[in-house]
């Protein structure tokens, strides 16, 4: 009971943690659990890279599911991170037409439907995640310090050293003008391939 | 700013959620009227989405390359340090304690020791500790005895180990009434041996004893007490039962010799009719035991409370083993009932 209540007490501080922007520290706490997951991919057919890919795929899952102020955790969240792994794994297994059978310890049995996943969308986000590698380092530090550190347009404006605060704003809506036309660009481009 | 960056910067807002509920309200009906718009507010959340993630994946990439661990380099290091320090410590500590954990096991196993001593000698089977245990008692305890040593060193030939093992006894022991509070006292006797002195009991009456105590005797018997040739060149084992008393004066009298078991070396024991085959060897070692309790110098007699001599029965076996010699085991203040008619245990009480 006692570790139990010791669990909680450090989840619910590392999903405080999260919430309030300062998702270093979680991630920290729980690349811990890295080796498990590791050794459950690698054990059903996986290889190293393959388990860093999903284990990083899942942890941002996690980091998104858990910042919405709506969700509540129903478990550990090790054995929810565990969970959304071995649903990742199993999708990737599937693409690679296996099917192992997995056998984790201390995990959640979850759904695509459980985890709002959609695989086109995770491939478009893939899509838009490599767009956003491609817009100026200007643009990506507006957009970080904007939409990641929820930082006001007044800080950027002085740390990106813009004349002004709405330069700073028309700044950020070019920059995302372009990084949508780009996404657009990519679209079409392998629509027709 | 142009128009299509305000809408931008409107879907912003709506996302955001920092609309005021009226425009967000209008800005939904519009959402729901163009389809256009739509897709443009989906697209915008995605890319806001795929640059959490993007930032997100930086941070854990870099925790991945700092060895996935829940620290940095530096952190590492300190964290290494800290175990080794930690380490350091507790091999130090257990080290320490483990120095006074092997005293203190010393000492609870020196108790232990005498704790066995006291049981094992409750059933009168007497042990193998007892004989080092005896003669690791330094002997200064037992000035008394030196003259004794010195008188029968003439005689002292192949010294006689004693030996342990005697269930015959231990059974027979049971059978007694009361014996168990004499066991316990007796114990005592034992293990204070070398202050035969020494008040036991509530009634805080002294037991008869051998000048000097046990280990007084012990030595004595070991000196002058021999197996019988006989019995050993027909390679026959034996038990004595003597029972006696000794006087206000000190003096042994009426022994009570019974042979209660004979064997062939490491077979079962005689029965009665190969006890009276062997009745030569059988008083034998009956008169080798007398002989003992008859050459032996006057005992300290027991006292009651008042602290005056009194008569006490004694029991005492001697166990012929020809592998370990002959050892011989007392127990003072037997409750068989007294030929005067007194029961030592009643008027005790």
């Amino acid at each position: 009971m006692k570790t139990d209540i010791k669990y909680q007490l450090k989840d619910l501080e590392i999903i405080s943690q999260i919430r309030k922007g300062r998702t270093n520290k979680a991630i920290k706490i729980l690349y811990k659990e890295f080796p498990k997951v590791k050794a459950n991919i690698m054990s059903s057919g996986g290889d190293s890279e393959i388990a860093q890919e999903i284990f990083h795929d899942s942890l941002i899952l996690l980091i998104e599911k858990v910042s919405d102020p709506k969700f509540e955790l129903t478990s550990k969240l090790t054995t929810y991170l565990y969970g959304i792994a071995r649903f990742m794994w199993k999708n990737e297994a599937r693409k690679r037409q296996k099917n192992p059978e997995l056998e984790w310890k201390d995990t959640l049995i979850l759904t695509a439907d459980d985890l709002d996943y959609n695989s086109e969308k995770e491939v478009e986000l893939k899509m838009l995640e490599s767009v956003l590698s491609q817009i100026t380092e200007r643009c990506k530090k507006v957009f970080e310090l904007f939409y990641f550190k929820k930082e006001s347009m007044k800080t950027i404006a002085e740390k990106l050293k813009f004349s002004s605060v709405n330069s700073a704003k028309t700044q950020k809506y070019k920059c995302m003008e372009k990084a949508m036309s780009l996404a657009k660009d990519i679209k079409t481009a392998t629509s027709i391939n | 700013m142009r128009s299509e960056l305000t809408t931008l910067e409107q879907i912003d807002m709506y996302l955001s959620g920092n609309l005021s509920p009226a425009d967000h309200a209008t800005f939904e009906a519009k959402i729901s009227a163009d389809p256009s718009l739509e897709s443009a507010v989906n697209q915008q959340q995605e890319l806001i989405k795929a640059v959490n993630r993007k930032a997100l994946r930086a941070q854990i990439n870099a925790t991945a390359a700092a060895g996935g661990g829940a620290s940095g380099m530096s952190n590492l290091w300190i964290g290494i340090t800290s175990v080794v320090g930690v380490g350091l410590l507790t091999a130090g500590l257990v080290y320490f304690n483990m120095d006074t954990e092997t005293v203190m096991d010393d000492t609870n196993l020196a108790i232990e020791d005498s704790e066995i001593t006291v049981i094992d000698s409750t059933i009168i089977d007497f042990v193998p500790e007892e004989e080092t245990l005896i003669h690791e008692e330094p002997e200064t305890i037992f000035s008394s005895v030196n003259s004794y040593e010195k008188l029968d060193e003439n005689q002292m030939n192949n010294a006689v180990i004693p030996l342990p093992q005697w269930e015959n006894v231990v059974e027979e022991n049971a059978t007694n009434d009361g014996d168990a509070s004499n066991e316990i006292e007796n114990s005592e006797n034992i293990v204070d041996r070398s202050d035969s002195d020494i008040i036991i009991g509530k009634d805080r009456t002294r037991r008869a004893s051998y000048p000097g105590g046990h280990y007084a005797m012990d030595k004595f018997i070991d000196k002058n007490l021999h197996y019988p040739k006989s019995a050993r060149n027909k390679g026959i084992e034996g038990v004595v039962r003597c029972e006696f008393f000794v006087t206000g004066d000190g003096l042994i009298t009426e022994i009570d010799a019974k042979c209660t078991k004979m064997s062939e070396r490491d077979g079962p024991a005689f029965n009665d009719v190969k006890m009276l085959l062997n009745k030569k060897i059988m008083n034998a070692f009956i008169n080798n035991a007398t002989h003992i309790l008859r050459t032996m110098p006057n005992w300290e007699p027991a006292k009651n409370s008042q602290g005056n001599a009194i008569l006490s029965p004694q029991r005492m076996y001697f166990n012929y083993d020809l592998d370990k010699g002959c050892l011989v085991y007392q127990l003072d203040d037997v409750p068989f009932v007294q030929k005067d008619g007194l029961d030592h245990e009643k008027e005790r009480k």
